[in-house]
């Protein structure tokens, strides 16, 4: 496997979702981390990622999932996380936008993932034009991660829609925010300015549905063979070590 | 290119690639020799090129002239487009001096920065001197993703009914849609049934999530004849476009379409 990719989404229903999803990571060698996140209420979650488990089941050399929960849920949220990652060999919990990552009823999600070693990859940015409602800003990562600096954060999608200089820039102080290198965005200079700012060890790879942006922005960089490995593989590999999931 | 793509192709024309300055950011590669490093490393025979500082000057000439002076020793690699503003007085000497004298194939717009928009009078007697000298017309449906913008240069993307009403009523004249999206395509295909058009595929997507239109989807729509390769190079990675090339299940007869023999069409190369 070249590439594990930590940002996928999936929905439940969508049978060529999946198939469109496969044949990327077969074509590209890739070890997908996808999430179903489309879930509103959580009987529609607990379906989602039972769902997810399914398919890591059906393909365990392609998929490795992560949970989807909701903060606003409070105890029911969390357990679900946790159902996700102790029952299902989930690897992280993706947040998207009801709530900005540091609203209060996060901070439940966040101590379980540092009790049980697990990511959060949170959608955020800092966007000119402003964030939508509820869509967590660079400062709320931060003041997530100035909160629980044992904490695993992934910002979600670097070139996704946003001043990613303002963002590197921001983050450059705090160890525990990765990035991941996703996004729309074709920006050349993104992934050697992160590497600047926040170092190759803090890098890691997704697509988000922009998989050849994102592919070429990260073989396409000026940047050494060590540190694209770091950001293609080697930092995610790392990661599932420390969580006793070799790949 | 070669640890992860197999490109074939030796005669690749980039249709979307500038050269200059960008105030906002730093640049890499914004000169003819960048591009021309660039075009080394990816096997790319010709670049279709404009001055990006043209986007922001007033008087675009000035870029023109610039642009001319920046690749006149590089005949073989570069295709000039006049950036021009028929918002702005003398357009029309401009572009006489830009086919002329500087030798730029087509013409290349940016009505949001440049104050006007597609259906004014102004645009309009564009087209017409760009139909009576065989000239593309090039519309660059946006330069940047506004939301990395700077905060003093917030610019829309351009009104895609506007190019649609454009399009249907100037049947003569070819467009090309640079930096076009997958869902602006679908809205324009919804205005028209004429073919004057291309579209670039720099901002498209092979693969995609959820059920968003993907880069064959609009070659189906579009039909492949009309499908230009892209860069947008030194404004982004120009690597992205090989990935969504290469990662189409189509032949190689009709990756040869996209990769160069539509531009040859476009340009009579």
């Amino acid at each position: 496997m070249k590439i594990i990719d930590v940002h996928v989404h999936l929905t439940r229903d969508s049978s060529s979702q999946l198939e469109v999803a496969l044949e990327y990571a077969e074509k590209y060698d890739v070890l997908l981390c996808p999430n179903i996140a489309t879930g509103k209420t959580m009987d529609e979650i607990r379906k989602n990622n039972y769902a997810l488990y399914q398919l890591m089941k059906k393909y365990p050399k392609r998929i490795l999932g992560v949970a989807h929960t909701e903060p606003l849920a409070g105890k029911e949220g969390v357990d679900e996380f946790r159902r996700c990652i102790l029952d299902y060999g989930m690897i992280g919990l993706k947040l998207t936008a009801s709530v900005v990552c540091s609203h209060p009823s996060v901070f439940k999600l966040a101590e379980e993932a540092i009790k049980l070693k697990v990511f959060i990859l949170q959608h955020s940015g800092h966007a000119t034009v402003g964030m939508r409602e509820n869509e967590s800003d660079t400062s709320d990562i931060v003041k997530l991660a100035t909160r629980y600096p044992e904490l695993m954060i992934i910002m979600a999608h670097i070139a996704g829609g946003q001043d990613w200089e303002w963002t590197l820039k921001m983050i450059k102080p705090y160890p525990n925010i990765y990035v991941d290198t996703s996004g729309s965005q074709g920006d050349m200079g993104v992934i050697e300015e992160s590497v600047k700012y926040i170092g190759s060890k803090r890098l890691v790879f997704g697509s988000d549905g922009s998989n050849c942006n994102s592919l070429g922005r990260v073989y396409g960089a000026d940047i050494s063979e060590k540190e694209r490995e770091d950001i293609l593989v080697g930092n995610m590999k790392r990661y599932l070590k420390s969580i006793g999931r070799e790949v | 290119m070669e640890d992860v793509l197999k490109v074939k192709e030796k005669n690749i024309i980039d249709v979307n690639a500038y050269i200059g300055n960008w105030p906002f950011r730093r640049l890499r590669y914004n000169t003819a020799e960048g591009i021309r490093e660039l075009m080394k490393r990816y096997k790319i025979k010709k670049c279709v090129v404009s001055s990006l500082n043209g986007v922001l000057y007033k008087n675009t000439q000035n870029a023109n002239e610039d642009l001319y002076q920046e690749i006149k020793k590089y005949p073989k690699s570069f295709i000039p487009l006049a950036c021009i503003n028929p918002y702005y007085p003398g357009w029309e000497e401009d572009l006489r001096i830009c086919i002329d004298k500087m030798k730029m194939k087509g013409i290349r717009l940016y009505p949001n920065y440049h104050n006007y928009k597609l259906t004014d009078e102004c645009c309009k007697k564009l087209v017409n001197v760009a139909i009576e000298n065989s000239l593309p017309v090039f519309i660059s449906i946006r330069v940047e993703d506004k939301r990395g913008a700077h905060w003093l240069m917030v610019v829309d993307e351009v009104d895609i009914e506007d190019v649609g009403k454009l399009i249907n009523e100037y049947p003569e004249c070819v467009f090309v849609l640079t930096n076009i999206s997958a869902s602006q395509i679908i809205k324009l295909k919804n205005m028209t049934e004429n073919k004057n058009f291309y579209v670039e595929i720099s901002r498209l997507e092979a693969f995609g999530h959820y059920d968003n239109p993907r880069l064959i989807d609009i070659i189906k729509m579009v039909g492949i004849e009309r499908v230009l390769f892209g860069t947008s190079m030194c404004m982004e990675y120009p690597l992205s476009s090989f990935f969504k090339v290469e990662s189409l299940n189509i032949s190689e007869e009709d990756k040869k379409l996209i990769y160069y023999k539509n531009a040859e069409r476009l340009f009579k190369l």
